[in-house]
């Protein structure tokens, strides 16, 4: 029995496929296993919004705008708390500037529960419920663990809820670029000839037009009028319009160094078809790298819709994402005022981090039998 | 060895494949690499012909061509069927190769290289019967089992990937993947120089095993003239792209008529440390085929060189019925003090 | 004759993630002056690691973790092993008094400077000339190797020359500083037979000429008849037989020596016949077998022992060790010696 162990794991070894390899390799990889852990975690919030935030992001409470986060209590004077409390606001005036301003004050006291329910909300958009991870007993208190904006909605639910524009946008966005690099980028480098031409002098003009401005255009050219499905969609194609050229040329420069390969070759000598010849033995050797390259290239895509959202050229209020949150915080006051109104920048900063670590842990991983 | 009446399976006539040489944005051409150049070759039904040379002499390029990995320039190659009916397979499209490629079959160089790393041995040995809708299932599974054990394996490995094997072991599965449709012609490009000595004769074992066993007939392209003195009965010997010499390997060895042969031949070092010579048969290097010399292309290597070697291309010549060489003074030369032993210094 | 490089007991480990990986272990022998040693051996064997922790420069993870390496200088010996891996005193020996040649010479060579300006650099490096008479050296030692044209050459880069030339301009930078001792990596594994012809017989005169001392690496047996002196053969990192080139090639007793032998195919010898081959492949670094490391492709395997025990080198002769337990006293009573002179 002990003697069948190792045999046993060799064997797994040497029956491993590509992805069982790689995932071998990456799993040595600590920095890249932690932040994939931090981004399955972001994305599973931002799946199921409505549970992990405490509030509707859109809900307006009107006597609590510009309210300063609320700290969770877990113990006090009054003892041990589980569920913790918060405080409550004390409203009050500033002597000078005659502006409205709160205060928590450890007068007031709400006791959280779990699982408690609230403000109703559908899940995957239409399984209705209203149950919140957690909570206030009455959901007319106040809970605003991070604050609330001008309008006196919860900051936290609005950063959930934004998390699931901002992380899926990027997704679509490298998907498209793969779909249409892998597409350009294999006609480029299989048949060659004069389509080669045609395709790598249209991908040297769209490189050599600068991002920022180009993006401006074509999200100033989208219609206004548009639904925010529509606009959504429009961000992530106009995102992945540059994308895919660089996809393409790592296709390409791949096709036609395995044109040559051995392997190719021995693959045309045993009859097998073209077709099968690229989705069999061609793709599936660079499509690892393709990955890696993508996961690197996802947080330029999440900080390139924060930044066109943050300047009013992306998506727009009332769409909830994480540049539609910072659009608030364009004029210094509110900073000075209210700083808990960046809090967004978490989130981006974090999500670009994990991505990054993870693409580095693919990329050492990507070729297994190197 | 030889027997009287060969039925020739492969005829290549006149075989050119000149590649072109691009400069400049437009890719204008400037000039060819003349890779093979008016090559003529026969190979008859069961035969095991060598192709030797230097790299660079064409003999893969040649191997390649007969694949269709690359179109020729120009010339026939001729595939016989059982009827004595041929194809040129220098002409037909590309699509409609496809029923002749069951025939010819490769074995490459490198045995890591040449297999997908991605596939188990299943379906790499079983994708040329697939291909062809040979069997499926559970009959495919045993056959791919039968070919495993017939190229020395074991059939239970047939689940794991060549990263599992040794060099010389993925050879054996390159093997069984070429056996797999039954060719008629194994195309073997230097299918051992990549592999450790004390697992060359291994293969080189199996390769003749295979071919006394079934009658393939193989294309044995190699720098070594040791190899292809073991496993060839007629050999081959090319140089920048032209063949220079063809005969009986025994005859070869024994007699060669072109000097650049001779000097191959002599230039193998000797297993034999009482024997040491260290001889230097060639000065200089080999021509370049994008700018081949006039006239006889070995002449500024060969010390036999006249002034109408210098001019004049000289055309293959009969020494006896079985042996070319393509030498103004084939069968006039004294080359057998080129391969004799020296004393060394 | 006093020796010009001692290696006891060398050992080198790479620790890889997939586990320790010996690469050279407890490998001993000697070169003297003037003498061709041949390190003979497959992938994996460890010569080429071996030849790299005489110079110092095993690649990382390799790390030497015993042994010593003496180099004499003068009567003196310096203890290579000692020294400083980046220090001044090994890269002072490094070049002048050891140099290195390998089986890729663009590997050596910078692709964006002249082959001349090259060489002058090591010169200068090592002898502290002016470039003037530095040119001069160079062009004189091109000249020896027999470079055509060296007035030409040393303007040119390295992608400029053919493989042979190539080489020859690397042969010429390693003698450029006359070496005692020249390391000789596989020289001419990657070259043509008649280039290797002119390659060999180049460095066999400038030998003589220069009275160095070659050590040389490969896995070709027929190279090493006809060019060495003593002859190491290698196997998993380890030494399995040592002697004078004749006595390997014509009393060769390590099984694994053997059978290396029987299985190469030679010109004209026994057309027809089947070659010897040996079982099995050389086993992965990392699984290596217990007891004699060649016990599961042997021959003369003995279940009991030499799957047990791990040989010794054992003194056959004047200058002959092997690592079997076939002449080791200890077992040979168990030994039957029926089964090994078949």
């Amino acid at each position: 029995m002990s003697d069948d162990a190792p045999k046993k794991a060799e064997e797994r070894q040497l029956t491993a496929s590509q992805w069982q390899l790689i995932w071998w390799r990456f799993r040595k990889h600590r920095a890249a296993m932690i932040s994939l852990a931090v981004l399955l975690l972001f994305y599973f919030v931002a799946l199921f919004a409505g549970f992990f935030a405490p509030r509707d992001p859109a809900r307006v409470d009107a006597q609590f705008a510009q309210a300063p986060p609320q700290p969770l209590v877990f113990l006090d004077k009054t003892g041990f708390h589980f569920p913790p409390i918060v405080y409550g606001y004390v409203g009050e005036r500033d002597p000078k500037t005659l502006r409205k301003f709160y205060r928590v004050s450890a007068d007031d006291r709400h006791q959280l529960r779990f699982f408690v329910r609230g403000d109703p909300y559908l899940i995957f958009g239409f399984i209705e419920s209203d149950i919140h991870l957690i909570g206030t007993e009455d959901p007319q208190l106040p809970l605003f663990l991070l604050g609330t904006d001008l309008l006196g909605r919860d900051m936290l639910s609005r950063i959930i809820y934004g998390g699931q524009i901002s992380l899926t946008v990027g997704l679509v966005g490298v998907f498209l670029s793969l779909i249409l690099g892998i597409l350009l980028g294999g006609v480029s480098g299989y048949y060659g000839g004069w389509l080669d031409i045609a395709i790598q002098r249209l991908i040297e003009v769209l490189r050599s037009i600068p991002t920022i401005p180009l993006w401006l255009t074509l999200s100033a050219a989208l219609p206004r009028n548009l639904t925010q499905l529509q606009m959504y969609f429009g961000i992530t194609i106009i995102l992945s319009f540059i994308g895919w050229t660089e996809v393409a040329r790592v296709v390409r420069g791949k096709f036609m160094s395995l044109r040559n390969e051995d392997f190719i070759l021995a693959a045309r000598t045993i009859g097998t078809s073209r077709f099968r010849i690229i989705y069999r033995h061609m793709v599936p050797s660079f499509i690892s790298h393709l990955i890696a390259a993508l996961t690197l290239a996802l947080p330029i895509m999440i900080l390139s819709e924060t930044a066109l959202s943050f300047l009013g050229l992306g998506l727009r209020p009332p769409t909830i994402s994480w540049g539609t949150l910072l659009d608030g915080t364009q004029n210094l006051n509110a900073i000075a005022l209210t700083p808990w109104l960046l809090l967004p920048v978490a989130p981006i900063i974090i999500t670009v981090l994990a991505f990054n670590f993870v693409g580095d842990g693919l990329r050492d991983a990507a070729d297994p039998y190197a | 060895m030889t027997m009287p009446e060969q039925k020739p399976l492969l005829e290549i006539k006149n075989l050119k494949m000149h590649f072109p040489i691009k400069r400049g944005v437009m890719g204008r051409t400037v000039g060819h690499i003349k890779a093979v150049d008016d090559v003529s070759l026969t190979i008859h039904q069961g035969e095991v012909l060598g192709l030797v040379g230097e790299s660079g002499c064409g003999k893969s390029t040649v191997s390649r061509c007969i694949v269709r990995a690359y179109k020729p320039t120009a010339g026939k190659i001729l595939l016989y069927d059982d009827a004595g009916g041929a194809v040129d397979l220098a002409r037909i499209p590309e699509p409609d190769m496809l029923p002749y490629r069951r025939d010819i079959q490769m074995i490459f160089q490198d045995p890591f290289s040449s297999l997908n790393p991605r596939m188990t041995l299943r379906q790499i040995i079983g994708e040329p019967m697939r291909n062809y809708q040979i069997c499926r299932g559970k009959a495919l599974e045993e056959r791919v089992a039968y070919l495993l054990e017939s190229v020395g394996l074991r059939s239970e490995h047939m689940s794991r990937y060549p990263h599992a094997f040794s060099g010389g072991q993925r050879q054996r599965i390159g093997i069984a993947r070429a056996l797999a449709l039954n060719p008629r012609l194994i195309i073997c490009d230097e299918p051992v120089s990549a592999l450790d000595v004390s697992v060359q004769a291994q293969i080189l074992n199996l390769l003749r095993d295979l071919q006394a066993e079934f009658r393939y007939s193989y294309l044995f392209i190699a720098h070594d003239l040791s190899v292809v003195d073991y496993i060839c009965e007629r050999v081959a010997v090319m140089y920048v792209g032209k063949i220079v010499e063809t005969a009986d390997t025994a005859t070869l060895f024994k007699d060669p008529q072109h000097p650049y042969t001779a000097a191959l031949r002599s230039a193998i070092p000797q297993l034999n440390p009482r024997l040491r010579q260290l001889p230097v048969p060639l000065e200089g290097d080999v021509a370049d085929p994008a700018n081949t010399p006039a006239g006889c292309v070995f002449h500024p290597r060969c010390r036999f060189a006249e002034d109408r070697c210098r001019h004049e291309a000289p055309a293959m010549t009969a020494t006896s019925p079985r042996h070319h060489a393509r030498c103004h003074f084939a069968g006039e030369l004294n080359l057998s003090g080129l391969s004799e032993p020296a004393a060394t210094a | 004759m006093e020796p010009l490089l001692e290696v006891k007991n060398l050992q080198v480990h790479f620790a890889t993630d997939e586990g320790l990986i010996e690469a050279v272990r407890d490998v001993s022998f000697e070169i003297k002056r003037g003498e061709t040693v041949a390190i003979v051996g497959e992938s994996g064997c460890g010569k080429s690691v071996m030849a790299r922790a005489i110079l110092r420069i095993v690649p990382a993870p390799g790390r030497i973790v015993e042994g010593q390496v003496n180099y004499y200088r003068d009567g003196r010996a310096i203890e290579l092993t000692a020294l400083e891996e980046k220090g001044p005193e090994i890269r002072a020996i490094r070049g002048a008094d050891i140099a290195m040649i390998f089986q890729e010479p663009m590997a050596t060579f910078s692709p964006v400077h002249t082959i001349g300006n090259q060489i002058n650099e090591a010169i200068i490096l090592h002898q502290g000339i002016n470039q003037a008479s530095a040119t001069a050296q160079t062009l004189d030692i091109l000249n020896r190797v027999g470079m055509p044209r060296p007035s030409r050459i040393i303007h040119r880069y390295p992608h400029q020359l053919s493989g042979g030339m190539l080489q020859r301009a690397m042969i010429a930078m390693a003698l450029s500083c006359r070496p005692q001792l020249l390391i000789a990596d596989e020289p001419t594994t990657a070259l043509d037979v008649t280039t290797q012809a002119q390659i060999l017989r180049l460095l066999y005169d400038l030998q003589r000429e220069f009275n160095m001392a070659i050590l040389f690496i490969t896995h070709d047996l027929s190279v090493v008849s006809q060019f060495a002196d003593r002859v190491e053969v290698m196997y998993l990192g380890e030494v399995v037989e040592s002697t004078d080139v004749i006595t390997l090639f014509e009393d060769p007793k390590h099984p694994y020596t053997r059978a290396l032998l029987n299985s190469i195919p030679q010109t004209g010898a026994g057309r027809g016949q089947r070659l010897q081959s040996i079982a099995g492949s050389i086993p992965n670094p990392l699984h290596r077998p217990s007891g004699c490391l060649f016990h599961p492709r042997c021959d003369s395997f003995q279940p009991g022992i030499c799957d047990l025990v791990s040989p010794k080198e054992i003194d056959i002769d004047r200058g002959h060790r092997a690592r079997c337990v076939l002449y080791d006293e200890q077992f040979s009573a168990k030994v039957s010696n029926a089964t090994f002179d078949q």
